[in-house]
């Protein structure tokens, strides 16, 4: 109990109730609070984890004394005003993906970040899969030699863009999704994206009254010369065995690695469906929700204890954002955009 | 046009260039029943003597001798990527049908040229897109004409190769470009698969590091994205540049996602998997065919059956100078994307 970190998360939606799980499970974290501006969820959450204050106004939460650090996870366009308010009250925050939807909104939150002294971490837990670590981990070493190619995808089911999510026709499927992607390579590769030239497509989702993209492509050039596409999709059928297609391929001057997560490992077949359950970020042993998620967020409670600043940071988060604006932008233009002109 | 040659209903053929295709042509010809196989052609005379040897038919040294030839009604040619036009325009005036291999030229004035000859000829020609003929792309052929994905609308598809192919196995890497060797095949194909549309934009970009340090001018790979006219967006990669140590030589992925499905057709590795210490782990290519019983059976022997059968009954083989033309013009506009920089508007 002693030297636990003290948590408040701010969201009670589908991140936000993993998030407790996980806090509530580490040794070094306990969560004080929660704030939904639904407060019956956030009274349902609490009670769910033994969490002592609800509240339906975040604000309140960031009054408690005691809270050392907050948890964003509000819809992608809500992240900016809970992470500005739980810096200026003094708290270190770890913040959903992306860190904002707007180069202005991040260069703000980056600011601040540096002002108040208080850290700023973006969620980015793929980097705590193994998958996704072991290739840091190869690339670092060398084994591929300079990456000159990659090709990362995600694609989602239509439960995803019209079941699980409310206000998809609020982002788009590459600022939702391939922003993953985009934080990995540039993880990876050490390197920054100079221009983009991206298409989309518009058909199911419009018909059914979603005015965003079905699926995306955006081809990149890297700062170190290399060339990368970017893919995202969230239309795929709903009877597809996992919500998810994940896949990433780096091509280097010495060797090439690919990443294929459509399946990991385990494939289940029962009377009712086919699935390939998602092993790598999560998943319950003895009990523990653990895995890349829980990693993750142990890297951030350890970081608000220890004191060192957390990675991947705003200025970090920063540069995806421009990426996925850059994106949207060349999708609308039909033109090739440079994110230094953002 | 149908044409009886000699008794029995075959079809009199030559072959051009006796390199890896050249060989596996004349093989095919020598098991097609419809087919009699009459001579080949090489600049290197001893290469086409050897290959005539092996199928006790005449060999040139110069394509010409066997165009001369009035027995000769159609031939293949399998001269390296950038020497299609030459031996095609010659055959086609010579009053031969031809099947030359893909793609069609590596340049919008070859190809320009071989459409234009083949239209005043009035001879078949065929630009051998072999894949077409494996059984996992026409299953996914059959899978879009059911509607099993809905309307198409976005699609990746590529092709990589080891190191091997551009520095030791060819000898003319410079000539061409992973974009015309490798990407060819998958263009034609999503551009098959989803309606055969025009490319109206393109916008590529290229990687020159790993083959440029060895001395070769050639890209180590590509990336291109094509807007076509009815909506569907692709991307095409290429690269020639994966390690000695690659389960095989060559790779390939194509995704297909429509309004009400998708597809994935995963050639990486290959239904069948091997190691010993000699080889390594080893994933052998198996879709396109191999020996069966000890006759070439699978797309490599069924494209050119097509060509054969169609040819002896008078009617158009499938992928016409035009569709190969129309690939030729996709490979240029991504190689001036590379070149200049920038989005290319189609037609060039």
């Amino acid at each position: 109990m002693k030297d636990q970190v003290s948590i408040g998360i701010i969201g009670a939606g589908i991140m936000g109730q993993k998030h407790a799980r996980i806090y509530t499970e580490m040794e070094s974290a306990r969560v004080v609070g929660i704030a939904d501006i639904d407060g019956s969820k956030a009274e349902e959450l609490a009670g769910r984890y033994k969490v002592p204050r609800a509240f339906d106004s975040y604000s309140q939460l960031l009054e408690m004394d005691e809270l050392e650090a907050v948890h964003v996870a509000t819809p992608d366009f809500a992240h900016k005003e809970p992470v500005k308010d739980a810096l200026a009250a003094g708290k270190h925050v770890l913040v959903e993906k992306p860190l904002a939807t707007t180069v202005a909104d991040a260069k703000e939150i980056v600011e601040l970040s540096r002002q108040t002294g208080k850290h700023v971490m973006v969620n980015y837990t793929h980097r705590w899969a193994a998958p996704y670590a072991q290739t840091k981990n190869v690339i670092a070493a060398g084994k591929l030699g300079d990456p000159v190619m990659v090709y990362a995808k995600k694609d989602d089911t239509l439960w995803a863009s019209t079941e699980m999510m409310s206000w998809t026709a609020r982002t788009s499927s590459a600022s939702y999704l391939s922003t993953h992607d985009l934080d990995l390579v540039l993880w990876w590769l050490d390197t920054d994206v100079e221009h983009v030239y991206a298409l989309g497509v518009k058909n199911v989702l419009q018909k059914r009254g979603i005015d965003t993209e079905d699926a995306i492509q955006a081809l990149v050039r890297f700062t170190n010369g290399a060339v990368g596409t970017f893919e995202s999709c969230w239309v795929l059928p709903k009877s597809m065995p996992v919500t998810t297609d994940s896949y990433i391929e780096v091509i280097g001057t010495e060797g090439a690695i690919h990443i294929d997560r459509l399946h990991e490992g385990l494939k289940v077949a029962t009377k009712d469906a086919y699935t390939y359950p998602k092993l790598s970020l999560g998943c319950e042993i003895f009990g523990r929700l653990q895995g890349g998620m829980q990693m993750c967020l142990e890297h951030f409670v350890d970081a608000v204890r220890g004191g060192e600043k957390p990675q991947p940071d705003a200025e970090h988060g920063l540069k995806i954002v421009k990426v996925s604006v850059a994106i949207q932008k060349s999708i609308a233009t039909g033109g090739v955009v440079y994110t230094e002109s953002l | 046009m149908g044409s009886k040659a000699g008794s029995e209903e075959k079809l009199t053929v030559g072959v051009i260039g006796a390199g890896k295709l050249g060989k596996a042509h004349a093989r095919v010809y020598s098991e097609l029943p419809e087919a009699s196989l009459y001579g080949v052609a090489d600049i290197r005379e001893e290469a086409a003597r050897e290959l005539a040897a092996a199928y006790g038919c005449k060999h040139f040294a110069d394509y010409r001798g066997l165009l001369d030839s009035k027995e000769v009604q159609a031939v293949s040619v399998a001269t390296p990527d950038h020497l299609h036009r030459e031996p095609v325009v010659a055959a086609l005036e010579a009053g031969k049908h031809v099947i030359v291999e893909k793609p069609l030229a590596t340049s919008l004035e070859d190809a320009g040229a071989i459409v234009e000859a083949q239209k005043k000829s009035g001879r078949f020609l065929m630009v051998n897109y072999n894949n077409r003929w494996a059984f996992p792309y026409t299953k996914v052929m059959n899978l879009v004409k059911d509607g099993e994905i809905g309307s198409p609308l976005m699609s990746y598809a590529k092709k990589v190769n080891s190191i091997k192919n551009p520095t030791k196995l060819l000898k003319w890497a410079d000539e061409t470009s992973s974009v015309h060797f490798l990407s060819t095949h998958d263009i034609d194909m999503i551009r098959w698969y989803i309606g055969e549309p025009d490319a109206v934009e393109v916008y590529a970009g290229g990687v020159k590091k790993v083959l440029a340090a060895k001395g070769f001018k050639t890209l180590d790979g590509a990336q291109a994205i094509v807007k076509w006219s009815n909506g569907v967006v692709s991307t095409f990669e290429s690269a020639w540049i994966l390690p000695e140590k690659n389960p095989s030589g060559v790779e390939g992925y194509v995704e297909l996602i429509g309004s009400e499905g998708v597809l994935h057709l995963d050639r990486r590795e290959e239904l069948l998997v091997y190691t010993n210490d000699r080889s390594g782990f080893q994933s052998p290519r198996v879709s396109m065919g191999g020996e069966v019983n000890g006759k070439l059976q699978g797309a490599l022997k069924w494209s050119q059956e097509h060509f054969v059968q169609r040819v002896l009954a008078g009617k158009a083989p499938d992928i016409t100078a035009e569709a190969g033309y129309r690939i030729v013009e996709i490979a240029c506009a991504i190689h001036r994307s590379i070149d200049e920089g920038g989005v290319v508007k189609l037609p060039l």
